[in-house]
């Protein structure tokens, strides 16, 4: 079966007066159908920058691909022209963002703001729209739709936000989902029931989802695969739930670890030692190792190369018999 | 959550009613905008009507505010000025806010060479001294209305490209205007659709105050000769005629109540424009 997104040997930097920088480093996976992909790492490891490239939008000023292509339904994003570029965002693969507050036009109503969606790319009437806009809102568990419909932004709260954001994203049926941490904005009761609607979404619709979060939590709860990302790279992918349960990456390891939940009075939370590098694209080594407990020698001086065991890719000497 | 939905335009509306200072100047606008408007009905005689008996008469029963040089009534030709002033203002408000809403959206979305070229024309035509240019522009293409609009419109309309390209440029680091892109709209249609829109509020100031602003260059251009022609009467063609020191000493009401008008009009317009301003500030609860 093809993926249908397959990231091949991503490179992606910016430049600036300083020069330029690497922020997304050889980065290769690959997204099922009806699939959840967990993207997990730090802040400044390069997930959002993932998906923003996947939809063909690097950041700009300053950002530009270094190698690499990215695929959607088997076609190459950077040999389209920029029009067809435009035509696949919305319809074939749409996002939604961290901050519902601010991800919605303040000035324009609920309704209209979702049917330009379908304006651009399906040409539905104005009648033909509103009808499946109402639905789209029904879908995504907003009460009192044909309200909600002439509402503005702020006379909802974050979490039916996010619902809007999610009809319509929804609104042209796209095969991928890219959720930029869609949870993090939120309170706990109002995350776990955008989770399950999300989970439902993939149940029903067979949408699939690549899902950028630093929870590992909702990791657990949502992905069937997951990459943890750091400094640009992807130190270990595979099946969510193994990962999860036996981490192999020192890394990794550290981020379980580090989950509020281990917090004991005694020895406070269990972080990671360090921070993450400054410029890791001079680093020769691998980018983990100044933070690494088993860190040897080599791992200075040249860069492990990705090992694979069993379902799960890996980027450690430490594992490499 | 209130049941009835109040837009941000509805709410602008009732912060509005209860200014009473910019009530007090849409009334006054409305009454001196309708007089113009019906001079027609209003006007006991026509513009350029001659009465050869009363040339330079003060105020009386005849004339309500005396007659000219020519013997043509003053308070007529004031209705009639008041549409030339008016259109003028308005014209040249609408024109400069469509060029210069326009220009700032373009140069602040998508910023690089273009803002560039863009912002660096706005600097060269600010350096302009306004009446030298507007001289050498109607010293070439003649006075006229016509004329006058262009000249205002070309040269004000920098001001508000600047006012919009500020806005844009912290707008479109706002999420919603990433999300648009993400939902595949393109650069024209996410300023038309999600950049205008936003930046309407400062906008709608700016343009009330541009009509106030129009009406007096007008009246300076006209007085200097430069504006429109001397028989069509507008408040500062009217007010020309106070360059004489005979006129300026002895026959006040061939000056004063145009000078008066132009001042109510002006005064009228930047009440109500405080008060849009104030309506449209989320930050001014009332």
């Amino acid at each position: 079966m093809n993926p249908i997104v397959e990231v091949k040997d991503l490179s992606i930097g910016f430049r600036s007066f300083a020069g330029k920088k690497i922020v997304i480093d050889h980065l290769s996976f690959a997204i099922q159908k009806k699939q959840v992909f967990g993207l997990v790492g730090e802040s400044g490891s390069g997930k959002s920058v993932t998906g923003l490239s996947i939809m063909g939008l690097i950041p700009q000023p300053g950002g530009y691909r270094e190698s690499g292509d990215i695929f959607v339904e088997g076609e190459s994003i950077f040999a389209m022209s920029s029009k067809e570029r435009a035509s696949i965002r919305g319809k074939k693969i749409a996002m939604i963002f961290q901050e519902p507050m601010t991800s919605l036009n303040p000035v324009m109503r609920i309704g209209p703001q979702i049917c330009e969606v379908l304006k651009i790319h399906e040409h539905l009437k104005k009648k033909e729209s509103k009808d499946r806009v109402l639905e789209l809102l029904q879908e995504v568990g907003i009460p009192d739709e044909k309200k909600v419909f002439n509402y503005f932004p702020h006379q909802l709260s974050g979490g039916m936000r996010q619902r809007v954001m999610i009809a319509m994203a929804l609104s042209c049926r796209p095969s991928l989902l890219i959720a930029d941490e869609p949870t993090t904005a939120l309170d706990v009761t109002i995350q776990a029931q955008i989770l399950e609607l999300m989970q439902r979404l993939v149940r029903e619709s067979g949408i699939s989802i690549l899902f950028i979060t630093h929870d590992l939590g909702v990791i657990s709860e949502m992905a069937d695969e997951v990459a943890v990302m750091y400094c640009g790279q992807i130190i270990e992918s595979g099946v969510s739930q193994e990962i999860l349960r036996n981490p192999m990456h020192p890394y990794t390891k550290g981020l379980i670890e580090a989950r509020p939940g281990n917090y004991s009075p005694e020895s406070g939370y269990r972080a990671i030692k360090g921070s993450v590098p400054e410029d890791f694209s001079t680093l020769n080594g691998c980018r983990f190792a100044q933070r690494c407990q088993h860190a040897m020698e080599k791992c200075f001086h040249s860069l492990p190369p990705v090992s694979q065991m069993d379902t799960r890719y890996l980027r450690c000497f430490l594992y490499k018999e | 959550m209130k049941n009835d939905i109040l837009s941000p335009r509805a709410l602008a509306w009732k912060k509005l009613l209860r200014n009473k200072l910019a009530i007090f100047g849409g009334v006054l606008l409305l009454f001196l905008v309708l007089s113009s408007l019906l001079a027609p009905w209003i006007a006991p005689y026509s513009v350029n009507e001659i009465d050869l008996f009363n040339i330079e008469s003060p105020p009386g029963v005849d004339h309500l505010l005396g007659t000219d040089d020519l013997g043509r009534d003053v308070f007529s030709r004031l209705l009639y000025g008041g549409r030339v002033s008016m259109t003028v203002g308005l014209l040249a408000s609408a024109s400069q806010i469509l060029l210069g809403t326009l220009a700032g959206a373009i140069a602040g979305y998508y910023g690089g060479w273009t803002d560039s070229i863009i912002m660096r024309l706005v600097d060269i035509i600010m350096c302009f001294p306004f009446f030298i240019l507007s001289i050498c522009v109607a010293a070439l293409l003649g006075p006229s209305m016509r004329n006058i609009i262009i000249i205002i419109a070309v040269i004000y309309w920098t001001n508000v490209a600047r006012i919009v390209r500020a806005e844009v440029l912290s707008l479109k680091k706002r999420e919603f205007i990433d999300a648009a892109r993400a939902f595949g709209l393109s650069g024209w249609e996410i300023i038309l659709q999600h950049i205008i829109p936003n930046v309407m509020a400062s906008v709608t100031v700016y343009a009330t105050l541009a009509i106030a602003n129009g009406i007096l260059t007008e009246a300076s251009l006209s007085f200097l000769g430069l504006g429109v022609k001397p028989d069509i009467p507008s408040w500062g063609n009217m007010l020309s005629a106070a360059q004489s020191m005979r006129v300026l000493t002895r026959q006040w009401w061939l000056w004063i109540p145009p000078g008066v008008l132009v001042l109510l009009t002006v005064l009228s317009i930047n009440f109500l424009g405080d008060g849009i301003r104030d309506a449209l500030d989320p930050k001014l609860k009332v």
